[in-house]
């Protein structure tokens, strides 16, 4: 069989998808796109980054308020503060991250 | 440049161009149509989320087919460890020679020629699609497949030999009706 003729036969061999097929691409990249833009957790650097800064920020902010009353204030209050926003704000994080796959099954289910 | 931001409708019509020969590439491999359509939703999946690394410096479609190709040989180990191809592998409808002076429609053609297809090896199928079918040249399909020229031009002869036997098989003397 001569070159020109194996190009035809294999050229006739092309397949074609089924006809939802891009439909159903289209829609997975899409519910990947939603995913991809509720919340991400903090990673471990940026809330030690975090503790950090409001740990000295709330220390400065103890020290002039003890200047202005006078009154003795323990050191570790900073601490327990800014241990106590970061938990509340993970705890609100976790709220909505929930939310949010909620939506997404919903969404799933609706398709 | 609006596929690589991310613009849906621009990525739809890349899909559209694509996705036949893709599909076809697949099934050279998979032996399965099914299965080569969920490789290659993956797939592009994983393009579009690669789009912004993709270097215009190369072809795109040499990029795709590279993807399409690795992803399969991927499936295809996974496969063989759990439930062989071929014994899941969808049979595309045939019965038997055709007769003597019976005309193919092309959709006929089609399934007769993928019948044989299905019969020769998975790298014979994919070089003998990748060159006359995607029109690539020996480079591009050294690029593609990581396979070394002298095995590409191996497989193109064995593949040309292969499928004609096929064919034949098939076909009998009515092979030139696919022409």
């Amino acid at each position: 069989m001569k070159e020109e003729a194996i190009r035809k036969i294999v050229q006739k061999s092309e397949l074609k998808t089924s006809f939802q097929f891009t439909e159903n691409l289209i829609q997975r990249i899409e519910f990947q796109k939603s995913k991809s833009l509720s919340v991400s957790f903090w990673s471990l650097k940026q809330i030690i980054i975090g503790f950090t800064l409001f740990v000295i920020v709330s220390g400065c902010l103890l020290f002039m308020l003890k200047r202005f009353t006078g009154e003795p204030s323990p050191v570790i209050i900073p601490f327990f503060w800014a241990l106590f926003l970061l938990l509340g704000l993970n705890h609100l994080l976790l709220i909505f991250k929930n939310g949010q796959q909620q939506l997404g099954i919903d969404n799933q289910n609706r398709r | 440049m609006k596929v690589r931001n991310g613009d849906l409708n621009a990525f739809r019509i890349l899909v559209d161009l694509y996705k036949n020969k893709s599909l076809s590439l697949a099934v050279s491999i998979l032996k399965d149509k099914h299965l080569a359509e969920d490789v290659l939703q993956e797939v592009f999946i994983k393009v579009y989320n690669k789009l912004e690394t993709f270097k215009f410096n190369s072809q795109f479609s040499t990029w795709l087919y590279k993807i399409v190709v690795n992803t399969s040989y991927n499936e295809l180990k996974k496969h063989k460890n759990t439930v062989s191809i071929e014994e899941n592998r969808r049979e595309i409808e045939f019965d038997g020679k055709i007769e003597q002076g019976q005309s193919l429609q092309l959709e006929e053609q089609n399934i007769y020629i993928n019948k044989a297809m299905e019969q020769i090896k998975p790298d014979e199928a994919l070089v003998l699609r990748l060159f006359y079918l995607c029109e690539m040249n020996l480079k591009e399909i050294e690029t593609i497949t990581s396979f070394r020229p002298d095995k590409i031009r191996q497989d193109l002869h064995r593949g040309r030999k292969n499928l004609k036997l096929q064919l034949v098989g098939i076909l009998g003397n009515e092979i030139h009706n696919l022409l």
